[in-house]
């Protein structure tokens, strides 16, 4: 329903924008429809193919086949494969707390579950696409190759605080 | 077709990896691909006006 109201709102600026310029300026209307309909079309193939490797990950990797694997390893090693499937990971971070809450009832390290959920929301492995298309492909390597280092570096510290 | 495969490679990537899995679950993949559209037609109108 929010969605709804949102989408409703922004395109109701849009046609706005777009009558302005059909009084305005009808060469720059015809320009903007023909960039429009192109970033429509490839940004609707880049989402949806998004949303299809969500979907699929989602139901492969349960949160009890998830919360089963990362439970093994600790120390460094747990870092390393919190951050990993961390970023693997995607939707809403509130669905990662109960496999974080799992994690740390069922002796997981503190450093693996903040591992994982800092991953889950700072790197996002089946977004690179529309992050590359979007920012390119040195912005993209940099902030993922940073957030990751941040990552390693949060868990550590929280290890360390609790 | 070398451009399409150029412009979308990871997407083409994406569908050969669903090819593969509706082989050895076709019900999890189909329900992931219900989630896929459901999301899309969800944000349809946000991603029509961004666009």
């Amino acid at each position: 329903m929010q969605n709804l109201v949102t989408g409703i709102i922004m395109l109701t600026l849009t046609a706005g924008l777009y009558v302005i310029y059909l009084r305005n300026n009808r060469a720059k209307l015809k320009k903007a429809i023909q960039k429009g309909s192109k970033n429509l079309i490839q940004n609707s193939i880049r989402i949806f193919a998004i949303f299809v490797i969500i979907g699929i990950l989602q139901n492969f990797l349960s949160k009890e086949a998830v919360s089963n694997f990362l439970i093994k390893f600790s120390g460094i090693k747990g870092i390393f494969t919190g951050t990993v499937t961390g970023a693997i990971m995607m939707g809403p971070v509130a669905t990662g707390y109960p496999i974080g809450k799992y994690l740390l009832e069922n002796g997981g390290t503190v450093a693996l579950a903040s591992s994982f959920l800092a991953s889950w929301v700072m790197i996002g492995i089946i977004s690179i696409p529309l992050e590359l298309k979007n920012f390119g492909k040195r912005f993209t390597i940099t902030r993922n190759l940073f957030a990751f280092i941040s990552v390693i570096i949060i868990a550590l510290i929280m290890e360390v605080l609790l | 077709m070398k451009k399409l495969l150029e412009d979308y490679m990871i997407e083409c990537v994406i569908c050969i990896i669903a090819i593969i899995l509706i082989i050895f679950n076709p019900h999890k993949v189909a329900m992931g691909l219900t989630y896929a559209v459901n999301m899309y037609v969800n944000l349809f109108l946000i991603i029509v006006s961004v666009s």
